[in-house]
């Protein structure tokens, strides 16, 4: 950095009385010889007197009078959007959970069919697996503490029975239900063949209605909150390099944008950072997006589950 | 900026609304004033100012207890209106369009301006506020923001850089950039500084 540059650098701060005693002298001394930043700083120097001549109006005694008034109201009319919105969302996820049960219910239904008229007579391999299909690392994608507020780790059927007995979407997670024979395995095997975008998309999706359907978070639920997002913005590239569908892999690029804004999110403070995410999801349609993804990968897995 | 009482707050955390009524009425000034150099009009700073103090309300359980409730506001001020500045699309509008586009605040600026017991000069002070308001407008979000936080409302250097998570360095490059531009729009004035310093 030449020494004129250095100068320029400190301008602004000498122009307000921020410059540090100790580059004062260096300062004053490259000024004294150089008369290009001695006349740019006295330009400056004039500039801020004009600015300073700049008057703000006042908008008069009427505006102030009115004001709490008109800013009642506002609060008023958003707040009937704002729950007219979240109805509408709640309704939304509502019509896409009974398409989920639906679709379990075919599972269900085939599975049945092909153990009982398909199936060899013996009990060798059961007809739906019992482990689950993780790929992915478990370390990118752990499950949360479950009583976080955050996202925990449930299968389908968690989803299905909270459509039958209907919650608020940010409440808690149930942990999930077990299976009757005792194995102690996920009852929930019918998610099995979920692949990797799938079980994103749904974490993801988990990890949203939590952030932005709930009140502000407190800092442990938002610590984690953030946290499982910069999990899921680590596990983004792999997810989309595995998958063959251009709408996937579209769908888990906006979703690694926004979760690295969570990521990224300050401590508690950052409400209006959280407004804008909350925003942008909306403005982006970001869970329509997952929830059409989510009925066109579910399509597929009901014939499929049916044949097996 | 005022110095809220720790009770304020504490009210304002249990959602009383007469908490709330009382922070705007304290702050309400400032926060225009502030919404106002950043959008240059008098509609668009009132809209800014209710969004800061509605946001500041849904939001005060995330209010760090040892910051200022004025900081906080402006803070939220800042960031709504560089999201709203990057939601909406940029309006091209003609040189001319721009005198009317806000004509009550011109109007009042008139008023102000004629204080001055110069006739002569009334014209002049009206021209020079436009060409300075016109001068901000020529600036980018980020570089009006730094430039009216700390020419305006004195916040040093390193506040700003705090207040909108940018570096100490991008704000004075900020600053200088906003200061340089200003200088270019404005030098058919720099003759006249003499007399009003």
């Amino acid at each position: 950095m030449t020494t004129c540059d250095r100068c320029q650098a400190w301008m602004v701060e000498a122009l307000y009385g921020e410059l540090e005693d100790s580059r004062r002298p260096e300062f004053d001394a490259h000024l004294a010889g150089c008369a290009e930043c001695t006349a740019l700083l006295s330009q400056l120097q004039t500039t801020a007197r004009l600015m300073s001549r700049r008057r703000r109006p006042d908008p008069g005694p009427e505006f102030w009078a009115g004001y709490q008034h008109r800013l009642e109201e506002r609060v008023a009319r958003e707040d009937t959007v704002v729950d007219s919105s979240r109805f509408a969302r709640r309704r939304s996820l509502g019509s896409w959970g009974y398409r989920v049960a639906a679709v379990v219910a075919l599972l269900a239904v085939g599975a049945w069919l092909g153990r009982t008229v398909l199936g060899p007579s013996g009990s060798e391999t059961p007809m739906l697996a019992t482990t689950r299909a993780d790929s992915m690392p478990r370390e990118q994608l752990s499950p949360a503490p479950v009583d976080d507020g955050v996202v925990s780790e449930e299968p389908m059927v968690a989803e299905t029975n909270r459509e039958a007995n209907p919650m608020p979407i940010d409440a808690p997670a149930e942990e999930a239900p077990r299976a009757a024979d005792g194995t102690g395995e996920s009852a929930v095997v019918l998610a099995s063949d979920e692949d990797d975008a799938s079980r994103y998309i749904r974490h993801s999706q988990m990890l949203l209605l939590a952030m932005l359907n709930g009140e502000p978070a407190d800092s442990v639920a938002f610590d984690a909150q953030k946290q499982r997002a910069g999990e899921l913005v680590r596990a983004a590239s792999s997810v989309r390099e595995g998958s063959d569908d251009r709408r996937v892999r579209e769908l888990v690029a906006q979703l690694e944008l926004i979760l690295r804004e969570i990521a990224h999110l300050e401590q508690s403070s950052d409400v209006d950072a959280v407004e804008v995410i909350r925003s942008r999801v909306d403005r982006e349609g970001v869970l329509l997006r997952i929830n059409v993804e989510q009925m066109r990968s579910d399509a597929p897995r009901a014939t499929s589950g049916a044949i097996d | 900026m005022h110095d809220e009482s720790p009770q304020l707050v504490e009210r304002l955390r249990a959602g009383e609304p007469a908490a709330f009524r009382e922070m705007v009425e304290c702050y309400r000034r400032d926060v225009y004033a502030l919404a106002y150099d950043l959008c240059g009009n008098h509609h668009d700073a009132e809209d800014l100012s209710q969004e800061v103090f509605i946001k500041a309300f849904r939001g005060i359980g995330s209010f760090r207890a040892d910051a200022r409730l004025g900081s906080w506001l402006y803070r939220i001020a800042m960031n709504a209106h560089i999201d709203n500045k990057r939601r909406k699309p940029v309006q091209l509008v003609s040189i001319d369009a721009h005198e009317s586009a806000d004509e009550q605040p011109r109007e009042r600026v008139l008023e102000l301006a004629a204080v001055d017991p110069r006739p002569d000069q009334t014209a002049g002070a009206a021209r020079f506020q436009t060409d300075v308001e016109h001068a901000l407008d020529a600036l980018s979000v980020q570089e009006r923001t730094v430039f009216v936080l700390r020419h305006y409302h004195d916040m040093k250097i390193g506040e700003i850089s705090e207040s909108l998570s940018i570096a100490e360095g991008t704000v004075k490059s900020l600053l200088f950039r906003s200061m340089r531009k200003l200088r270019d729009r404005l030098s058919h004035y720099r003759d006249e500084v003499g007399d009003l310093a």
